[in-house]
């Protein structure tokens, strides 16, 4: 399960993710983000909660990533060490800009 | 479970078995036109000499079988866990061993032949006019040994191997330039007994010959290489085929003795040559019991290696079941075309009269002997190595001897016919009786059957087994998986992995997995968990595909490719992979 937040402040976006983002959920965060981000500068996704990712949720981080790198700019925030380490094994942290 | 959770063992078991049943028939059919020709075009007393050498052809098949089960055990353990290496060293040393006992074999016809047919029971002074004509065959079968041995030793790593279609084509080769030899030397060569021994020899020169193209090609899981062979390796091939080394003893034992017996209470040639062609037909038919044994003996060895007692369930539920329905048609069959089979061989109506009773004996047995066969085959799988010693004597030696004994007294040469029907029912009575008695009761479940241990393959809840069969189900078991770890007080990180593995994996299987025609893509899925490691299983029935090989090509491409395959293959440590029996097994673990 998937539980998607977002809270929008002007340009920026911040969107809380919690639960599994695998290949079941990966369709819905990309539905809820798809016009989202027409105005937004700022993307910015606190994956605290988010318990697990798995190559679907990566692939629909990436195609984000290129949208907000046309628009502004995205940055992964508060990941736990078990994502991090997904980023890291996959490449994805040369990718995202994670704090 | 689900009913669809049955494909994927048939879809493995039944090809393999098949050819198993095909390679052996084939042999045998080449077997008995070489008698028939012998017996019609050479006459009954070289056909009767052909006949009673079978004990020496089975010590040679004793020790090729000695090596090839053996090693088949020993392998077919190492390929359940996915460890190539190992599974190398134990195919190389079983084909070096091969080479060597025939070496000793051909040292041994060709300079002391007097001393194999004393083990055939048949000594000069008793039966002078016998004794040349064995001389004769076996100047011409000595040539051929080699390749027997070999032969035997190599076919099975080639099922395994996925080379189920050179097997069926060597077979072929076999069978079909035995018989053109037979007629060649017959019509054209005017050889004797000699050229038919000369013939079956080239045959099986012909069929190692493209036996061997497998092993020389590319592309093949079995090269020969004594790298990883350890003295524990030799042991246990020892070990494990010593079991069949007495099989086959018994079986050698049963025929010296049916034959002295035999030899002792009929009064005509004519027996002897009613005998020899119900033991013709019933090698014949017998194929159908090795074949699915044989098939039996190599999946259960795997499932076993690998604890997978679901499997192994499910592996001798489908071939108990092949078993009865194939051999209850075919004796069915054989029983009432047994005068038309009597008449291929001869015309003589005293010698008809007595195969037609022999073979009628032979065909009510056959679903007995199938059973008996494919369940000894079953539990040297697993290495229950007293039940199969047990089994393997009462049913090759002392009931078959016994009951010829007694029913031979009492019946003559009708009664050494019908011991072959009435030992199998005596046996398998026994059988059952032996499993009411360990199971203090009637047996229920097929468990009960199984002889397997309490702990086997863990607890009931240490283990899960599916089959996925599309994303549904890809990840629903991966969420399954980490549930499954959390039980077992597995950490976060790991629970993880797992989960991520199994959707990955099994996610990419479903995707891109190219099934077999006429079948879907199926994944048969296993987690087990004991104190050590979660391992993970996966099988599937789809187009070969190594997923480590795929990410050593594509590790370095575009980093946005391949994502599933490269997270799993940088994040487990413990990953292997073999394609056997034309499916892709796949195995991780993760050490706690």
């Amino acid at each position: 399960m998937l539980n998607i937040e977002k809270n929008a402040v002007a340009d920026k976006l911040e969107v809380i993710l919690s639960g599994r983002l695998d290949t079941a959920t990966a369709p819905q965060l990309e539905s809820e983000l798809k016009d989202a981000l027409n105005e937004v500068k700022e993307l910015v996704f606190n994956l605290a909660d988010l318990e697990y990712i798995s190559s679907a949720g990566l692939r629909v981080l990436l195609s984000v990533q290129k949208v907000m790198n046309k628009n502004g700019n995205m940055v992964v925030t508060n990941a736990s060490d078990e994502v991090k380490e997904i980023f890291e094994v996959t490449g994805f942290s040369d990718i995202l800009t994670i704090e | 479970m689900k009913k669809k959770e049955k494909d994927v063992i048939a879809s493995m078991f039944l090809p393999a078995a098949v050819v198993m049943i095909f390679t052996q028939m084939t042999g045998v059919v080449a077997n008995i036109i070489d008698g028939v020709v012998t017996s019609r075009f050479l006459g009954e007393a070289a056909y009767s000499a052909v006949s009673l050498l079978a004990p020496m052809v089975n010590i040679i098949l004793l020790f090729a079988s000695f090596i090839s089960i053996g090693g088949q055990i020993v392998c077919s353990n190492k390929v359940g866990t996915g460890n190539r290496d190992e599974a190398n060293a134990v195919f190389s040393f079983s084909a070096l061993f091969g080479i060597i006992i025939a070496a000793l074999f051909v040292t041994l016809c060709i300079f002391s032949p007097g001393v194999l047919f004393r083990v055939c029971g048949v000594s000069v002074s008793k039966r002078p006019e016998l004794y040349e004509h064995m001389l004769n065959y076996l100047h011409g079968y000595v040539i051929g040994i080699p390749a027997v041995i070999l032969t035997q030793v190599l076919s099975p790593y080639l099922v395994m191997d996925n080379g189920k279609k050179i097997v069926s084509l060597s077979a072929s080769v076999l069978c079909i330039s035995d018989i053109v030899g037979d007629f060649l030397n017959v019509f054209f060569f005017s050889g004797g007994i000699f050229g038919m021994g000369a013939a079956t020899s080239i045959a099986m020169w012909l069929q190692l010959c493209v036996i061997m193209i497998h092993f020389i090609k590319k592309g093949g899981y079995f090269r020969f290489s004594l790298k990883a062979l350890t003295y524990n390796h030799f042991k246990d091939i020892v070990k494990n085929g010593s079991l069949s080394f007495i099989k086959r003893l018994a079986t050698i034992l049963r025929d010296i003795g049916t034959n002295r017996i035999n030899l002792f209470i009929a009064v005509s040639t004519a027996a002897v040559a009613a005998k020899g062609m119900q033991s013709d037909l019933n090698m014949l038919m017998f194929c159908i019991s090795v074949g699915i044994g044989r098939t039996l003996l190599t999946m259960s060895s795997m499932y076993y290696g690998a604890l997978d007692k679901d499997g192994l369930k499910r592996c001798f539920f489908y071939a108990m079941k092949m078993c009865v329905c194939v051999t209850v048609t075919v004796g069915i069959i054989v029983f009432i075309t047994a005068p038309i089979l009597s008449n291929i061989y001869t015309n003589d109506s005293e010698v008809v009269e007595l195969s037609v009773f022999s073979i009628r004996c032979m065909a009510l047995g056959l679903p007995l002997d199938a059973i008996s066969e494919s369940y000894q085959d079953y539990l040297q799988g697993i290495q229950n190595r007293k039940m199969v010693n047990i089994l393997c004597f009462s049913e090759r030696l002392f009931i078959p001897v016994s009951m010829a004994f007694v029913l031979g007294m009492l019946f003559e040469s009708k009664g050494i016919m019908a011991s072959v029907a009435i030992g199998k029912a005596l046996l398998i009575l026994l059988m059952f009786i032996a499993l009411c008695i360990k199971n203090k009761g009637i047996p229920k479940k097929l468990e009960d059957y199984m002889f397997l241990k309490e702990d086997f393959g863990g607890a009931k809840e240490d283990n899960y087994v599916a089959q996925i069969a599309d994303m549904n189900d890809v990840v629903s078991e991966s969420r399954r998986a980490a549930e499954f770890c959390k039980q077992h007080g597995v950490n976060k990180r790991q629970a993880n992995l797992v989960s991520l593995f199994v959707e990955e994996m099994a996610g990419n299987i479903v995707v891109h997995g190219v099934p077999r025609k006429g079948s879907k893509v199926l994944v048969d899925y296993r987690l087990y968990a004991d104190k050590d490691k979660i391992s993970i299983s996966l099988r599937d029935y789809c187009a070969a595909f190594d997923p480590e090989k795929y990410y050593e090509l594509h590790k370095d491409d575009n980093s946005n490719k391949n994502i599933g395959i490269k997270a799993v293959m940088s994040l487990a440590k413990d990953i292997r992979y073999i394609n056997t029996f034309n499916s892709n097994c796949l195995f991780i673990n993760i050490v706690l």
